[in-house]
């Protein structure tokens, strides 16, 4: 499948969806990197991070957030490092608002394609998330 | 232990993909196999590990890695070898950064949950 946004995130920009509205400015955004030998994504359905299964690591939170700096209508950050990744090979990753509660953190958008290093096997070391220069989410 | 050094003896300098853990729900069309020399359409049914072997057949996997493909094998290990422990694993990029594509051997291991 392609990189896409979760239904309840699209919902939530129009007004309705679960849980508290995502600022990608203030918010703090994380990403986790997902073994989808374990999670099946439902974008029609799945809406917050206790949907989530299949986590290699510890999710990142994405520094130096911007909107509408790189380009109108576009999230953008500072790439993503984890350290020292010991877990399974990686096909995927989600950027999800993280609320501190897993049942009310908000999935955002589910990413499997566009990155050049997917899948990843990991190798015990950093693993980097380089986003691309035209930005990560854009409108 | 921070990565583990493998060495397949027979294929060296290219990617070795070894199938091994539970079916995807959805078939992968992976980037990383895609395009093949043969201009066929690869794809991963089941849980794929990427390694990348280098002109000594030598690449390093994660301990998750190691214990996925353990469980699948258990006495073959999908041919590979431990040959050590890397303290140090060279970083890696998932990206837009053009890196390089090497050559996916053909010849590989398909092992299931132990099942072959």
């Amino acid at each position: 499948m392609a990189n896409a946004l979760y239904a309840n995130y699209k919902d939530l920009i129009l007004g309705g969806g679960t849980h508290t509205f995502p600022d990608l400015n203030t918010d703090t955004i994380k990403l986790a990197l997902i073994d989808t030998g374990t999670y099946s994504v439902n974008l029609a359905t799945h809406q917050d991070h206790a949907d989530l299964s299949g986590i290699v690591g510890t999710p990142g939170t994405l520094d130096s957030p911007t909107v509408g700096t790189v380009a109108a209508g576009t999230f953008d950050a500072a790439d993503e490092v984890f350290t020292s990744v010991s877990g399974n090979s990686v096909e995927a990753y989600v950027i999800y608002k993280d609320s501190g509660v897993s049942s009310t953190s908000a999935l955002i958008a589910y990413f499997d394609t566009a990155a050049s290093g997917l899948p990843v096997t990991p190798n015990g070391g950093n693993i980097t998330v380089a986003f691309n220069a035209s930005g990560i989410i854009a409108f | 232990m921070p990565g583990i050094r493998v060495r397949h003896n027979m294929f060296h300098g290219g990617t070795f993909v070894v199938e091994a853990g539970p079916e995807y729900a959805t078939p992968i069309v992976c980037p990383r196999c895609n395009p093949t020399k043969d201009g066929s359409i690869r794809i991963h049914y089941y849980k794929a590990h990427h390694i990348t072997l280098d002109e000594n057949g030598n690449g390093i996997i994660s301990e998750g890695v190691y214990n996925a493909i353990l469980e699948a094998d258990p006495h073959g290990l999908a041919g590979l070898e431990v040959v050590n422990e890397v303290k140090d694993p060279p970083p890696l990029t998932i990206g837009m950064g053009a890196l390089g594509q090497p050559e996916v051997i053909s010849g590989e291991f398909i092992g299931r949950n132990g099942h072959g």
